[in-house]
């Protein structure tokens, strides 16, 4: 154990202590919960971004654990949260301990209908299940890995509730928080509208140096069993690179490529039968994804790097093939179609079935999630992760499935 | 002239036989949290379905066409919150995902959807028409048949039991387009509430049946039941 993650295990420990304390101070409302899980990988043995698992180096199985507690205080004007969380990895790689905070926030009401809010939080919005262009600072919405928490940003913002229909809201994100990508500084201003039936929002984002983005989401509740929703970004494209061909010591060298505006759009509706269980349905259009001449342009940089008869592969070349691997959080075509079948009720037994596909390389990935109580506070839970499609295929390209079964406990 | 005399006489007599069907609607709403100015209550539900129990506590605090649910047991379900702003719904669970979009039908517990919750201002969903009387349990009801105003209410007809002496609805029987029996409820009016002076009766237990499977039972119990404003922001979607 390195100096570093021991530090971190004794700060841990000290994280463990307050929050023990903490939970039994007066006024003070906590929930805490202990998940604990193995996943198992199954490695694509062609792939071309990952030859012979010499880019991604994934383990074929891992141990993780992490303790959740969460932490609350409020009264009539002024609410505190703090989430600390303490996690165990254990894999073929080693051990990692970590601690840290992953949300910690004051908010102040001075007055009805006025708030202002100020550290780290997950400032997640909008109906989509699959994608969320409406969102300028989390391009997921975290419900692949529901297992997962999704990471918490540093935000400064003020709320001001105009009447009983309209609010609006400015939004400056002034860091990366516990979140290891994207952009560190991104400012909005979200107007709210929350009609009998229907709700929105719109949103103007700027990111420094760049030009602003449009964004947007909307639902209507049609009848007592039907949602229709939608959510939409008019930006200019991330920014990405351009595959060239005989140049650097590779042979392979990118340039940065051109950056048009773009519309990102998510149309999307859900069903509620008798029975309970909802059906959602979505089509994404992600206009400022690669088109086949581009996607076919980076497939043969990937397949000139990984033929080459590097053993091991040179760190370069490692370097240029890990780019395509993790590509960045959002999806990299143009047409998306994603199902998900679920059954939310208080039952012990629940379920969701997931299917996204690529329509633009045929590849897919479905996701069985099950989850049994056992007894008030304890659950086991299992995701099943299965993917499909070609080597050069966006979800075909290197993990064939994932399998994860945990155990949650829910301690007060 | 003395017909006339006669005629106004027997007026307010007509019209005590004879209740207004809307009135009497809006007037039993109350006793279910309809219309007062801002209501905060624990609802303990216990749901039996296929020979299984489940049981959840949530706390409930609405005003107007709002309400926010928040499951305060079991353990694995704390912290658990349905926001529901007129017809648009929410759910969300700690620190894992953003609030979803749900729709009035779906579950909360049993056969209880959020609708069932939600749904205290049956004056404003629904045009009452009166079928008659019937006596409920030795009690003298009248009989409401309730149309749905709009198309996205949560159930497009009711057929509703109205007390006479106390009015407060008894019994409801819930019923889909093609006319088919969905639920079943009884109320139970033991609890309280002080509203301008008066003491009124307020809903303590809603019993939901299952029309198809009668032993699909979900009990939800009122308690500790407070009128009272809310903090506006508490009733909005909050990011």
């Amino acid at each position: 154990m390195t100096l570093h993650s021991g530090l971190r295990s004794s700060a841990g420990v000290l994280l463990c202590l307050l929050v023990m304390i903490g939970a039994q101070a007066e006024g003070l409302e906590s929930r805490s919960e202990l998940q604990f899980w193995r996943a198992d990988y199954l490695i694509r043995t062609d792939s071309v971004v990952n030859p012979a698992n010499q880019v991604a180096h994934q383990p074929d199985h891992g141990w993780s654990g992490e303790w959740r507690p969460d932490l609350a205080w409020s009264d009539e004007a002024w609410r505190a949260q703090l989430k600390p969380r303490v996690s165990i990895d254990r894999s073929a790689q080693g051990e990692t301990r970590d601690a840290w905070l992953n949300e910690g926030w004051l908010r102040w009401r001075p007055q009805d209908g006025v708030s202002l809010q100020a550290g780290r939080e997950a400032l997640l919005w909008g109906p989509s299940m699959f994608w969320n262009p409406s969102n300028p600072f989390y391009a997921q919405s975290g419900k692949a890995n529901p297992q997962r928490e999704v990471a918490g940003k540093d935000f400064a913002r003020a709320r001001w509730q105009l009447d009983g229909e309209w609010a609006l809201s400015a939004i400056s994100q002034v860091g990366r928080g516990h979140a290891e990508s994207g952009p560190a500084h991104v400012h909005a201003l979200k107007l709210d509208w929350t009609g009998a039936e229907a709700s929105s929002a719109m949103i103007a984002a700027l990111q420094p140096g760049e030009t602003p983005e449009l964004r947007g989401w909307a639902q209507w509740t049609a009848n007592d069993a039907l949602l229709v929703y939608g959510e939409a970004a008019w930006l200019r494209r991330s920014a990405w690179r351009i595959p060239v061909e005989n140049c650097g010591s590779t042979g392979w060298c990118t340039s940065d490529g051109v950056r048009p505006r773009a519309l990102d759009a998510v149309l999307g509706t859900a069903y509620t039968f008798e029975s309970g269980r909802t059906l959602n349905v979505e089509y994404f259009r992600h206009g400022s994804g690669l088109s086949d001449a581009e996607a076919a342009r980076q497939n043969a940089m990937a397949a000139a790097l990984s033929s080459q008869p590097f053993c091991p592969y040179s760190v370069l070349v490692r370097s240029q093939l890990a780019g395509f691997l993790n590509p960045g959080p959002s999806p990299q075509r143009r047409h998306y179609l994603a199902l998900q079948l679920n059954e939310a009720s208080g039952k012990a037994f629940g379920w969701t079935l997931r299917y996204a596909r690529n329509l633009d390389d045929q590849s897919g990935e479905g996701v069985v999630q099950l989850k049994y109580d056992l007894g008030d506070q304890v659950q086991v839970w299992s995701n099943l992760m299965v993917r499909h499609g070609t080597s050069q295929s966006e979800y075909g390209r290197w993990l064939r499935s994932q399998a994860m079964i945990g155990l949650a406990w829910f301690m007060w | 002239m003395k017909k006339l005399l006669l005629i106004l006489a027997l007026l307010p007599i007509f019209a005590q036989a004879a209740p207004d069907a809307e009135t009497l609607l809006q007037e039993s709403d109350r006793a279910r949290g309809g219309h007062l100015p801002g209501l905060a209550w624990t609802i303990d539900i216990v749901s039996q379905e296929g020979g299984q129990t489940e049981s959840h506590t949530l706390f409930a605090q609405a005003s107007g066409s709002n309400t926010r649910v928040e499951y305060t047991a079991p353990q694995k379900s704390r912290g658990q919150i349905v926001l529901m702003l007129g017809r648009n719904m929410w759910f969300s669970r700690p620190g894992l995902q953003k609030p979803v979009p749900i729709s009035p039908r779906q579950r909360l517990s049993g056969q209880a959807s959020n609708g069932d919750i939600a749904a205290t201002d049956y004056s404003g969903d629904y045009a009452a028409q009166l079928l008659g009387e019937e006596q409920l349990d030795g009690e003298a009801c009248a009989v409401l048949a309730l149309t749905a105003r709009a198309k996205n209410v949560t159930y497009e007809r009711l057929k509703y039991w109205v007390s006479l002496n106390r009015k407060v609805g008894v019994k409801a029987e819930f019923y889909t387009v093609s006319g088919k029996l969905l639920k079943t409820a009884r109320f139970d009016y033991g609890s309280q509430i002080q509203l301008e002076g008066k003491r009124l009766p307020f809903v303590s237990r809603m019993t939901i049946a299952d029309a198809l499977n009668p032993g699909n039972v979900t009990t939800l119990s009122y308690s500790g039941v407070t009128v009272k404003k809310l903090n506006a922001a508490l009733l909005a979607l909050a990011q």
